[in-house]
């Protein structure tokens, strides 16, 4: 997509993953398996005028296939705790009017984008990353199903983007951003190319409410630095990822940490991947449903804070029937580690019954047509998202 | 709307770039919102001569504090007259000040300091010019009658008398004697001299024995002389007396105490899920002992907790479950809690309720949190009132929707006024049969309302719980206490101010003080109004009792009597307090029901 095409073009895909994950423990000493439908989306991708224009669209089904979140220890966010939520059915739609200036700007491009997507900050979706498994960090690293409007300049290896967007985090997969908040929140990425498959990103931003609509919320603010390689170690395909990223909010009385990496190889057909990862996050008080927390919001409170350090291993196969579609056969394995940090009631070992948990999933990788995209990258930003950068086809830049 | 979604618009995209650089958004500048007089209001004076003190007015941002650098124009409005300087700029407390000479006319004369567009503007100074020497007629207290103290202490507003003439004017540089009556203690100075107000102060320090002590302020020959002041002289010491770490099973939340028993909610989940009343048996020396429990089926926490004045009904709120709402219960045999009835508001559930009869009704004010359904209006928050005059069936007979600001969270009820407590829409006050705007409980009418200064606490105003104090000593009840819930980590830390509100205009309160306590937050209240001393409960700072006589005004910091973390300093998180039988009993999250004396 990258590339120039004068004539309109549109390119489609679908994906998903089929598994079965089992976690033990879960709230209250017990332990879980659960076949899934996860990550269903539909992707749809077109260009105008040169490329110039451009469109980028993703359906995601998970309000139909896992209304009640993915199992996934330690995963927080959007009212669902050790369940990864649902996404909203339109992940992304956006415009973008690319080289803005055209030959005015000498070197240089620049680009406008708007729509409903990811604001420009921190790093890749996780579902566009090789493990399966959403990390801890995805509400500290990513700000995503929000009405944006950003702006791109990139000048040789530098790239800046810049965004408004609205503070408000959707609550259930149905919901649309609420317009009359768009502007309470912006942020900013800085990206350097310093050499080939090289990239580095530092991003702030500042988040009015995210966490209640009407915007009586306490507000954010992020921080994000990253750096990604996409190579290859002699013939194999190599991908990593380290990234540190920081969010302080209700002026800095709550504050949370990540770091975490990641990395895969590829050797012919086979893919093997690991992430390490070290999060806090916050402990909400729950409702009788010990894997959703209160909504709407009608305090400040948490009960305290945790940190998880997860050790997620796994495999992948790459396979392809026929030739648009891929089939990826996989098994992941976590271990993890809860503590508590910085007081407050929760307590780790009597919710649990343990301070360290074990996942396995087992299932496979469906892909149709066009691979996944690198999720959050719009206009001047859309052309380093080659679009199998790290998709899960098993190939690499 | 439409409109200012332009106007965003065609911001954004001018500022896109340029906004992604900027470090932050509005910190720090104080905007200044108001000018009120501050000093030297209704001086006397000889015409053609300076007044006695100077005029001074202050200018404040919107959450009461004093704005520095602003500029004040002077003016006089009384020919003849002349004011020097004519401009001055607000110093570090946002003060002002200037001099006022008077014209040589008899009579009322008058100057203003305004500033633009501020509230308040101008603000009017009135002063009375004489020739012929004023002569002083009457004496009378205006300040400092009533006050609490701590046995051996200063009192912490002075004494004040006024001396006027037969007209009523102020009268200045009269001398005035001031001795203590009974007690023991000192006051100084034994002699002080009239201000252009007419106003002679002194400092009275409390004896050693507690209980009241007397001073006087005495110019001979004048109507009301001597002025008596009456003062309390307070031993306040909080300890621990019985009870304590006996819910280990389960947070607690909420406390009544009716009699010799006390109910208690359960709160969250600890290792079983807060949806149990605890019923305590007061022993004769109030030493409380657990001698039931009521399971309430579908909710996840017991929110609120009231019993009736008669004793007979008991109600409660219920939150966190598919079936929240407010739950009656009779207390005929006050050990065994019978259900009654209830009402649900369903999965978002009630976050207080409190009783009030009404007209021989009895009513409850239910805090019904903000819903989920996607319908705007569904969903906001709401007073709701129900009669539970029929306890087994509790009928809605209002329903107030307060905006989603994170919604209601409590609600005071007095003498048919209803205080509504709406996080960050602020005070809302209801007549709900008071008759000053002609509601009832089926049809509230909104008084007045107001947004409390957010001091600094991260989330903003918060405003949570209050309290209506009626002084007895003081015949006055012009004070509102209002409970600020900011930022908190349940059972390690919190944030959180007191702030005091003048409500003896119900139709124009206006915040006058406030409690600051550094790293804890204020909760729920009770008052011992008959001594002037408010009872909080603080969190992970546990209670805190403050003296509340007098005037208030500003921080109230040097009021705090007595603190106590009834859990020791690691298993401390009061959620609340209340006096019956003599003994102060606090509710700690974490470790349960305390028996505390209070001196």
């Amino acid at each position: 997509m990258g590339s120039a095409q004068s004539s309109p073009w549109m390119q489609l895909g679908a994906h998903g993953v089929l598994g079965y994950t089992a976690v033990d423990p879960i709230p209250g000493d017990r332990s879980l398996g659960e076949v899934r439908l996860v990550q269903p989306t539909i992707m749809a991708h077109a260009g105008i005028a040169s490329n110039r224009l451009r469109m980028l669209a993703t359906l995601n089904l998970e309000g139909l296939t896992i209304p009640d979140g993915e199992l996934a220890p330690g995963d927080w966010g959007e009212g669902f705790v050790d369940r990864r939520h649902p996404h909203t059915y339109l992940h992304e739609l956006v415009f973008t009017f690319d080289d803005l200036l055209g030959k005015a700007d000498g070197s240089a491009r620049v680009s406008m984008s708007a729509g409903k997507g990811f604001a420009p900050f921190g790093t890749d979706d996780p579902m566009s990353r090789p493990v399966l498994r959403y990390p801890v960090n995805h509400h500290l690293a990513q700000i995503l199903e929000r009405a944006v409007a950003m702006m791109g300049v990139r000048v040789g290896p530098l790239m800046a983007e810049a965004g408004l967007f609205n503070g408000d985090e959707p609550e259930r997969p149905g919901q649309w951003p609420r317009v009359s908040r768009f502007g309470d929140s912006w942020s900013g990425r800085l990206t350097v190319n310093p050499v080939a498959g090289l990239e580095l990103q530092g991003s702030h931003a500042s988040v009015h409410s995210p966490e209640h609509r009407p915007g009586a919320g306490t507000d954010q603010r992020k921080w994000s630095l990253s750096g990604r390689w996409s190579g290859a170690l002699g013939s194999f395909p190599v991908y990593g990822l380290l990234e540190w990223a920081r969010t302080s909010e209700a002026e800095g009385f709550f504050v949370f940490h990540s770091v975490l990496a990641e990395g895969a190889w590829t050797l012919g057909r086979s893919r093997l991947y690991y992430r390490f990862e070290r999060t806090e996050r916050p402990e909400e008080e729950r409702t009788l449903n010990p894997f959703r927390s209160l909504r709407p919001h009608i305090e400040n409170s948490i009960l305290g804070k945790t940190r998880w350090t997860i050790h997620t291993a796994g495999y992948t196969v790459h396979l392809q029937p026929v030739s648009v579609l891929s089939v990826l056969p996989l098994a992941e394995l976590s271990y993890g580690r809860i503590a508590n940090v910085g007081g407050g009631l929760f307590d780790t070992q009597s919710f649990y019954g343990k301070t360290s948990f074990w996942s396995v999933s087992v299932g496979a990788r469906l892909s149709l047509g066009m691979p996944l995209h690198r999720m959050g990258r719009y206009g001047v930003a859309q052309d380093t998202a080659n679009l199998r950068g790290m998709g899960h086809d098993g190939h690499h830049e | 709307m439409g409109t200012m979604n332009k106007q965003k618009a065609t911001w954004s995209l001018l500022v896109l770039a340029s906004t992604a650089c900027s470090g932050s958004t509005d910190v720090g500048t104080p905007v200044p919102t108001k000018v009120e007089a501050f000093g030297g209001t209704d001086q006397s004076g000889a015409v053609g001569t300076p007044l006695l003190d100077s005029l001074k007015v202050r200018v404040t941002d919107a959450d009461g504090n004093g704005v520095p650098g602003v500029g004040v124009t002077w003016s006089v409005l009384t020919d003849g007259g002349q004011i020097s300087p004519a401009t001055s700029t607000t110093n570090s407390t946002g003060a002002a000040a200037t001099q006022f000479t008077l014209s040589p006319s008899e009579g009322d004369q008058q100057a203003e300091a305004q500033v633009s567009g501020l509230a308040g503007s101008p603000v009017v100074f009135t002063a009375h010019g004489h020739i012929q020497p004023l002569v002083p007629e009457n004496i009378e207290a205006v300040a400092g009658d009533g006050q609490n103290g701590t046995v051996g202490a200063r009192l912490l507003d002075s004494l004040s008398v006024r001396v006027t003439d037969a007209f009523g004017h102020g009268v200045p540089a009269v001398s005035v004697s001031w001795s203590v009556v009974t007690g023991g203690g000192t006051i100084s100075p034994v002699s002080s001299t009239t201000n252009g107000s007419g106003v002679a102060s002194a400092e009275f320090t409390l004896g050693p024995l507690e209980g009241e002590q007397q001073a006087q302020a005495l110019v001979g020959g004048l109507t009301g002389s001597p002025v008596m002041f009456r003062a309390t002289a307070v031993e306040i010491a909080l300890s621990v007396v019985a009870g304590g770490n006996n819910v280990p099973e389960r947070y607690s939340s909420d406390l009544w105490v009716h009699g010799s028993y006390a109910y208690s909610g359960t709160w969250g989940y600890r290792n079983r899920p807060g949806n149990v009343l605890k019923v305590w048996s007061l022993d004769a020396s109030g030493a409380p002992s657990l001698v039931g429990s009521v399971t309430v089926p579908s909710i996840g926490t017991v929110s609120d907790v009231q019993v009736s004045d008669d004793g007979q009904l008991l109600v409660l709120s219920g939150e966190r479950g598919d079936d929240g709402g407010i739950y009656t219960f009779s207390l005929g045999d006050p050990a065994n809690p019978t259900p009654l009835g209830s009402t649900s508001v369903g999965e978002r559930g009630v976050h207080t309720v409190t009783l009030s009869t009404i007209n021989g009704r009895t009513y409850a004010f239910a805090a019904m949190n903000p819903g989920f359904s996607g319908d705007k209006t569904e969903d906001k928050p709401a007073l709701m009132i129900y009669d539970v005059t029929q306890p087994t069936a509790p009928a809605l007979v209002h329903r107030e929707p307060i905006e989603p600001h994170y919604g209601i969270h409590d609600t005071f009820v007095r003498d048919g006024l209803a205080f509504v407590f709406a996080w960050n829409e602020g005070l809302i006050i209801y007549d709900v049969g008071n008759g000053i705007s002609g509601g009832s409980p089926a049809q509230p009418v909104e008084v007045s309302r107001l947004l409390t200064a957010v001091n600094g606490v991260p989330g903003g105003r918060a405003v949570h719980n209050g309290w209506w104090f009626h002084n007895p000593v003081s015949g006055e009840n012009r004070y509102l206490f209002i409970g600020q819930e900011g930022p908190i980590i349940v059972g390690s830390s919190s944030r959180g101010d007191i702030h005091v509100v003048d409500v003896s205009d119900l139709h124009n309160p206006r915040e006058v003080a406030f409690f600051h306590m550094s790293g804890a937050g204020t909760h729920n209240f009770w008052m011992d109004e008959q001594r002037q001393i408010l009872y909080a409960a603080y969190y992970n700072a546990g209670v805190v009792a403050l003296d509340v006589s007098g005037t208030l005004s500003g921080d109230l910091s040097n009021r705090l009597l007595s603190q106590i973390k009834p859990g020791g300093s690691s298993k401390t998180f009061t959620w609340g307090v209340q006096l019956a039988n003599g003994w102060l009993y606090a509710i700690d999250m974490e470790s349960g029901l305390w028996q505390l004396k209070t001196e």
